[in-house]
């Protein structure tokens, strides 16, 4: 009996935060769709007239498609050279028995406390050509999410038995061969975890795109921001942006939910 | 020879990468660092021998962005990680809408940091934002203040946002540590008539240390990297009273001072190195000794 009625009070008391987390989101959704007078106050209810073309504005001045497309290229990029070169990475340092192994891993893991060097990656970057432009940020990305993918890669294939390898290698398969064939489509949770992790990574940066490319190359949620440089006061017009880049994270999240939760606690936790 | 199927190849293209555009830079930052580099005379760069660090140590904006990185990141550790826990202690019993707590809980980390300070401009606007519009409307209104305007309140709105921002994260963690606590530990403990903060204290707290460990190590990581979500907020303003490390170093890249940027940069970097170690080894030893 005890326990229900303190079950009530915190129900209560959980309802109330979490309407403390929406109610931001919340705001943004209701204010997007007021008018310029209306918007004076960002108040929390609806507005006695919705004015869609708010929406029409974003997608007519605010770059929001460039950004989207840039974020596709950047993202997918990213995301598909840091999971296969990281996997096959994983793959060796965990298998191998050799000393070298140990030491890459460490070298690797370290780049998850140690920040980057943001203005040598500048000059890196201007001595090779590669300041605004789209392979420039992606190896940038790439070299940035590379340690976390390796840790988490490697936490995971050490769960994957050797025995695998073994009858891989006796059915005639040589070493790419065997971990692309056999041991790769095994790591596909931790795959799609990491993959998640990634893309929202160069989806929500902010360093790389603000030190190393112009507008033109940024993903959207940047784009947002540039707008709302060029439009003060126009609020409602840069809430419905707001909107829009919400959009496809809100789609991931969903789709994702259970990979980005359980992959994100499996590595805290074996870390 | 048992290791001839793998091959150091594996390594080759992830490392390369990691190697050029991550351990080169940060090798590079210890070199530029004592140089007098600058966009400006971009082609003749001259060692300057410890220039750069005098002038850091005499510049009043470079501790002010110190002190203020250290007590954004105190700040919203300790918050974030006690409420983190406390979210998850309480998600941990079979409420009626637990999942959608999480959930909701958990988003705003989904979102990218710039979006998240043009919302909270908006929520904090002096005349229009929400929070001053909620304090008038519940005959408050003499709290309300211009958040970001006023250097007394600045830097804590700004860790309201990242708490708003982190907590999600550092729940999901910790209930994730939870969940591994075997049941018959706590069925255990009521035979023995412990009551819920007994349970917490002597059960919870010291089997799920670990990420208790790995939690902090995040807020502080994440504290003092801090950039996107100030730089959109507020940009270390009023008066430098927001600037922290990651602002002022965006600042002087902006007025093309890299020699001078890799210096800061060099030093924030083993400061970072040198707490992650402690904070890290520090509690991994109280973790064996629980």
């Amino acid at each position: 009996m005890k326990k229900s009625v303190g079950n009530y009070i915190l129900e209560i008391v959980m309802i109330f935060i979490a309407i403390l987390f929406t109610v931001p989101l919340w705001m943004v959704l209701v204010n997007s769709v007021k008018s310029i007078t209306e918007v004076a106050e960002f108040g929390i209810w609806l507005p006695k007239q919705f004015h869609f073309e708010n929406y029409v504005r974003v997608f007519a001045e605010a770059k929001a498609v460039r950004g989207l497309l840039n974020g596709i290229i950047l993202s997918f990029s990213t995301v598909i050279i840091s999971v296969v070169f990281a996997s096959m990475a994983s793959f060796y340092i965990s298998r191998s028995r050799k000393k070298i192994a140990g030491i890459l891993y460490v070298i690797f893991v370290l780049g998850i406390i140690v920040p980057s060097a943001v203005i040598p990656t500048y000059l890196v970057l201007n001595f090779m050509g590669m300041i605004n432009t789209y392979h420039g940020l992606i190896l940038v990305n790439a070299a940035g999410v590379i340690p976390f993918s390796v840790f988490l890669y490697c936490g995971y294939i050490s769960t994957v038995p050797r025995g695998l390898d073994e009858a891989a290698v006796i059915d005639g398969c040589s070493g790419f061969h065997m971990f692309f064939k056999i041991i790769f489509p095994l790591l596909k949770p931790v795959t799609v975890t990491i993959g998640i992790f990634n893309f929202l990574g160069v989806w929500n940066d902010v360093t790389n795109q603000l030190y190393f490319a112009s507008p033109d190359k940024w993903t959207m949620p940047m784009t947002v921001y540039s707008f709302y440089g060029t439009l003060y006061n126009e609020w409602n017009v840069i809430f419905a942006d707001i909107v829009v880049t919400l959009v496809p994270l809100f789609i991931i999240y969903i789709l994702g939910q259970k990979y980005i939760i359980s992959g994100m606690t499996a590595g805290a936790i074996k870390a | 020879m048992e290791d001839s199927k793998y091959t150091l190849a594996f390594v080759v293209p992830a490392f390369s990468i990691y190697l050029i555009f991550f351990i080169l830079p940060c090798i590079a930052q210890i070199f530029v660092a004592f140089t007098d580099w600058s966009l400006d005379f971009f082609n003749n760069p001259q060692f300057n021998g410890i220039d750069n660090f005098k002038m850091m140590f005499t510049d009043p904006v470079f501790f002010k962005a110190l002190t203020n990185t250290i007590y954004y990141t105190v700040v919203t550790t300790v918050l974030k990680v006690s409420l983190g826990l406390a979210f998850a202690v309480i998600l941990n019993r079979k409420l009626k809408f637990t999942n959608i707590y999480r959930a909701i809980i958990f988003s705003p980390i989904m979102v990218s940091t710039v979006v998240v300070a043009l919302i909270f401009n908006a929520i904090y606007h002096p005349e229009r934002g929400l929070l001053n519009l909620f304090l008038r409307g519940i005959g408050l209104g003499a709290l309300a203040k211009p958040w970001l305007l006023d250097v007394k309140y600045a830097m804590n709105a700004a860790c309201v946002m990242d708490i708003w921002i982190g907590t999600g994260m550092l729940m999901a963690i910790f209930l994730a540590g939870i969940q591994a606590i075997p049941k018959d530990y706590y069925e255990a403990a009521v035979i023995d008539g412990a009551n819920e903060f007994k349970k917490f204290f002597k059960i919870t707290l010291p089997l799920i240390f670990s990420s208790l460990t790995v939690n902090t190590a995040l807020g502080l990581i994440a504290g003092l990297k801090v950039f996107g979500s100030i730089f959109a907020l507020t940009n270390g303003g009023p008066n430098d009273a927001t600037q922290v490390v990651g602002t002022f170093l965006f600042r002087y890249f902006g007025q093309g001072m890299i020699g001078y940027t890799a210096a800061v940069g060099l030093v924030f970097t083993i400061f970072i190195s040198l707490v992650s170690f402690f904070q890290i080894g520090w509690m991994r030893k109280k973790e064996v000794e629980l």
